[in-house]
């Protein structure tokens, strides 16, 4: 009885407590409905070696993400925020998360700005994804490079910032360099060796699946998992000018011990490393111009066999014409089963890509983005699927997406 | 009659000698420039200078607007956040440091009593940034589409012209000029000396570019 009396007197107290906080804090909330039509292969997200989200068996209607956002100054300089989606209904968790972090961002009083963030979060490679959410302004599907991103890579930790804000200060460039410190990112490097590149705008959630090329079977990978104990890192500086050009670089090793293994989601930690360099110029008459290029390695167990070289590369460009918007961008990607250690045959894929897009804004709350896409790509490992090597796959995509 | 005149001229001098002052500025290829920063200061340190105004920067959609504000020393500048997201805005620049909390609806406004170039900037959404020009001047405004910045009551006098633009490479004035005003007023055309070199500050729609 008193412990019913306790839950009564508590409950309109957590809610006179959490009120004003549901008041103040920041909510975003998002749909994206897709029209897809696709001649795709079989989607990796069915286990096939398709480079497409949405592949030739699927629906003309698709659910391309559902999205809620949560951010909120919980101390002091402290924020709070978490991103949850939904990308279809027929995912490990229909409802996932894609970031979740504590920030501390404390005011600048004077040019130099700290940052700390602990939790999952981003590394800043991408320089696409400017929109909430991680979400890609220019295009529907990503580029080959930050799709692989997006897919298998995400820092479970900390990372600290310094920043030097000259431009407001009356000088020429801003400029600063981020370190981080990481776990539950060792099974990254298995999508791209086995699968290779892709494009499209689905993101791995934390707790969530991967499709993934199993030799001849769907799979559902894991990869938000620890399991050597080894931290991993990435460091990363970028220059600002102030006539609107960015220059960012970044290294990343996820110094996992390819030898660990962990039974319950049947993987190994894979070593990946790998170095990235972006350029993205904003002109004054609201065209952007985006170039990124990477390129690593990634090793699994102890036969050096088991060794994956990746790069990938592309150019954007992008006009903005009042409400409109229209983007085109090249995409050339490559990966390679290291040679030198064992005979043929060598999994071996190569692949450009073509994307036009146009985004129509109506109003703050309703866009409407056509995206065209052309993926050409040898693969070698494809026959074992009963498949030829080469394919060229199309897709024509309409997204509706309504913001609250 | 002269004497009465004359008192009369003593009594209200503005209201009786102003003159209209139209500006207008060209860059070097001779297309107005848009959006400069004009002041107008007399030679005569004895004058009064403009008194101080209440002016307002706003939040609305992730955007500072306007995104330049030209306010008389001592002036007061109130920050309204009509945004459903917080805002948090702040200023290291020298001539006046701040930062407001984490905040929605109206904060207390800030006084700027110290002539310079504020640059604004919110803690939250990096992309946001406008610009206060606090000034020591008689007259002062901005220059429209054509070019123009007209004052229809000025003193006549002579005078120190400056006029900045917001966006400039350089820290200072792009055209520093000595100016006489006639009791029938004047019209200026001023070519600037020399290209304008502008920073490229984003003017993107906030909601295409949160990051």
């Amino acid at each position: 009885m008193l412990r019913a009396a306790s839950q009564r007197t508590l409950a309109p107290l957590l809610l006179a407590l959490l009120l004003p906080l549901a008041a103040r804090a920041e909510v975003e909330a998002s749909l994206d409905l897709r029209l897809a039509h696709t001649d795709g292969r079989d989607s990796f997200l069915d286990g096939g070696l398709g480079k497409l989200r949405y592949d030739e068996g699927d629906d003309l209607l698709q659910l391309g993400r559902a999205r809620l956002a949560w951010r909120d100054a919980i101390a002091g300089d402290w924020h709070a925020a978490i991103d949850l989606s939904a990308w279809s209904l027929d995912d490990h968790n229909p409802v996932d998360v894609t970031e979740a972090y504590l920030e501390w961002r404390p005011v600048p009083v004077s040019s130099w700005r700290s940052n700390l963030k602990l939790g999952a979060f981003y590394a800043p490679v991408s320089l696409e994804h400017r929109a909430p959410g991680w979400t890609n302004p220019y295009t529907i599907s990503s580029s080959a490079l930050n799709t692989w991103v997006g897919e298998e890579l995400r820092t479970i930790g900390a990372a600290y910032s310094l920043e030097h804000l000259g431009i407001a200060a009356g000088g020429r460039f801003d400029y600063g360099a981020q370190l981080a410190a990481y776990g539950w990112n060792d099974p990254a490097g298995v999508v791209i060796a086995l699968r290779g590149f892709a494009l499209h705008d689905r993101q791995t959630p934390l707790f969530g699946r991967i499709g993934t090329f199993a030799y001849g079977g769907r799979e559902q990978r894991v990869i938000f998992s620890e399991i050597d104990n080894r931290p991993g890192v990435h460091g990363s500086a970028w220059l600002r000018s102030d006539l609107g050009l960015e220059l960012h670089a970044l290294r990343y090793d996820n110094r996992g011990d390819p030898t660990a293994e962990k039974h319950s989601i049947d993987d190994y930690a894979w070593n990946t490393r790998f170095n990235s360099l972006g350029l993205r110029y904003d002109g004054p008459r609201r065209t952007a111009v985006i170039a990124q290029w990477l390129d690593g390695v990634t090793r699994v167990t102890a036969d050096p066999a088991s060794t994956w070289h990746f790069d990938a590369w592309f150019l954007l460009l992008a006009q903005d014409l009042g409400a409109h918007r229209l983007a085109a961008r090249y995409d050339d990607f490559a990966t390679r089963q290291a040679t030198q250690y064992s005979p043929a045959p060598w999994s071996r894929e190569g692949g450009k890509a073509f994307t036009l897009a146009w985004t129509w804004k109506f109003n703050t709350h309703l866009e409407m983005v056509t995206e065209w896409l052309r993926v050409d790509s040898s693969y070698n490992v494809r026959p074992m699927l009963g498949e030829a090597p080469e394919a060229v796959e199309h897709s024509l995509q309409m997204a509706f997406r309504l913001s609250l | 009659m002269r004497f009465v005149f004359h008192t009369l001229l003593a009594l209200c001098p503005a209201a009786v000698l102003a003159a209209p002052l139209q500006i207008q500025f060209l860059a070097v290829d001779g297309k107005p420039v848009n959006a400069s920063v004009v002041t107008l200061r007399s030679v005569d340190a004895s004058r009064p200078l403009a008194r101080p105004v209440p002016g307002t920067i706003a939040q609305d959609d992730l955007a500072f607007i306007p995104h330049v504000l030209v306010v008389p020393v001592g002036s007061t500048v109130s920050f309204p956040n009509n945004d459903k997201v917080s805002h948090q805005v702040y200023s290291f620049s020298p001539a006046r440091s701040f930062k407001l909390p984490l905040y929605r609806g109206t904060p207390p406004p800030v006084t700027f009593d110290r002539a310079g170039v504020v640059t604004l900037g919110c803690n939250i959404h990096d992309q946001m940034r406008a610009h206060v020009f606090v000034v020591e001047a008689q007259y002062f405004g901005r220059t429209d589409a054509g070019g123009r910045w007209s004052a229809p009551d000025v003193e006549p006098g002579e005078y120190q012209l400056e006029i900045w633009h917001p966006l400039s490479r350089v820290q200072r004035a792009v055209v520093e000029q000595h100016v006489t005003v006639g009791t029938a007023g004047a019209q200026l055309v001023i070519r600037a000396a020399a290209a304008l070199k502008l920073r490229s500050e984003s003017q993107v729609p906030a909601n295409w570019d949160a990051y």
